[in-house]
């Protein structure tokens, strides 16, 4: 046995630790593992040092297991009351939904106005289509959104996630009497997903001239539409993200 | 608003969450595989329960190896998880069909060239230090459990425990590994040195 070898590196239980976990370099490692085989004692530590990680190992193992599967269980238990809570929103939906139509359908009736076929044609009336508001702004942002190909659709991408969207115009007479609201800021428009993708229809005095050019997500509930001559700002609460 | 998390479901945000132990990447990665392993383990006489298992403990090993930074990203991440959580369920079928007891996977930490009966020896005192981890209080579980699981270095252990320094981790490890070698000499039946 040569000096080196004759060193009880054992005594210092760190040595034996960074052995181990093979934090020792090559050269360490390898003199460690010859005295090793000279000195029972040492390899007993060793093995007392091994047992000792793999146990504290095996226990985080399982208590990971643990959390993982109390994670996945409280989602499960999540989703189950989320979609609990869905059916009743669907209901409710419905619900306002048949009270609209028969509204609707008794304006139409009694012939107040004949020229809202637009917006029933793409509400479809359903939980996937809804009416909300833009506000036009003022032109004096920097574009940052996406632009328009020439069928005036528009691809938005977000990580994995793509959405189309693509836009038609309508004149503010063919809006519901519900929808008017004299104020030319506003423009009540329709959101309508459909399975090609989500569809705005914008109502406003000029749908002739009107033609959407840009589109840009300002944060996860707000965008902004943008038309020749024009910035329309608008909100959908519970996000917009979300809603993609 | 934060944005969610399902626009983070590519392999390196992934990995990076896993490297600073975001346990909600784990839970994704579960999300993410549940149905291919699902496939694979009742195809192959497990159950669904068996299957969810064996994700875990599938996904577990992917957080261990990118903790240690022994993990390559050779493959797409559920490759790997699929390989592994094949990998683990052929050898438990293997062990069922031997009818050997059920013992947990084997660690990387166990000693390879020991027979049988040594085996089932040094099993046991590994299951013996399990148990202890369970009863020894904390700060000593979190702190083992950050060192030698989670392979936190101790100026991280220090922040993460309120320690003044990683000189006060360090003598506190030493403290916490005697109080749990304590503890399992006594299951051991053992006496103290």
């Amino acid at each position: 046995m040569n000096k080196r070898q004759s060193k009880h590196w054992t005594i210092d239980i760190e040595n034996i630790e960074f052995y181990l976990l093979h934090s020792l370099d090559a050269v360490k490692e390898q003199e460690f593992t010859e005295h090793l085989h000279q000195c029972e004692e040492c390899r007993l530590r060793v093995q007392k040092e091994r047992e000792l990680i793999a146990g504290i190992r095996r226990f985080g193992q399982v208590e990971m297991k643990r959390r993982l599967k109390q994670h996945m269980h409280r989602e499960q238990g999540r989703r189950f009351e989320w979609t609990q809570a869905a059916s009743i929103a669907a209901a409710v939906i419905l619900m306002f939904t048949a009270v609209f139509a028969i509204r609707w359908f008794t304006d139409f009736e009694l012939g107040k106005t004949r020229n809202r076929e637009i917006a029933l044609k793409k509400s479809d009336v359903s939980q996937r289509s809804f009416w909300i508001t833009g506000k036009v702004i003022s032109q004096t942002r920097t574009f940052r959104g996406t632009l328009s190909d020439r069928t005036s659709s528009f691809v938005i991408k977000q990580g994995n996630a793509t959405q189309t969207i693509s836009f038609k115009y309508a004149q503010l007479a063919d809006l519901p009497p519900a929808r008017r609201t004299g104020d030319d800021s506003i423009v009540p428009t329709f959101f309508d997903q459909t399975s090609a993708g989500l569809q705005l229809t914008l109502y406003t005095s000029t749908p002739e001239r009107s033609m959407a050019t840009g589109i840009e997500a300002v944060s996860a509930e707000s965008f902004i539409v943008y038309l020749k001559g024009q910035q329309i700002a608008y909100n959908i609460p519970g996000g917009w993200a979300g809603k993609m | 608003m934060q944005t969610p998390f399902f626009f983070l479901n590519d392999d390196s945000k992934l990995l990076d969450a896993l490297r600073n132990s975001d346990e909600e990447a784990l839970a994704e990665l579960f999300r993410q595989n549940r149905r291919p392993i699902t496939s694979l383990v009742t195809r192959n006489q497990g159950s669904e329960d068996d299957a969810e298992d064996v994700l875990q403990e599938a996904v577990v090993v992917l957080w261990q190896r990118v903790r240690s930074g022994s993990f390559e990203y050779q493959s797409k991440l559920s490759t790997f998880i699929y390989a592994t959580a094949k990998n683990i369920w052929f050898r438990r079928l293997a062990r069922q069909r031997r009818e050997l007891p059920a013992a947990e996977e084997t660690l990387d930490m166990a000693s390879s060239d020991a027979n049988p009966l040594e085996e089932m020896e040094e099993n046991e005192r590994v299951m013996a230090v399990q148990k202890a981890m369970g009863q020894i209080g904390n700060p000593c579980r979190d702190l083992l459990l950050f060192f030698y699981w989670e392979e936190r270095s101790m100026e991280e252990i220090a922040v993460k425990l309120g320690f003044a320094n990683a000189d006060t981790v360090k003598s506190k490890k030493y403290q916490c590994k005697k109080s749990l070698e304590h503890l399992v000499r006594n299951m051991l039946g053992g006496s103290d040195e």
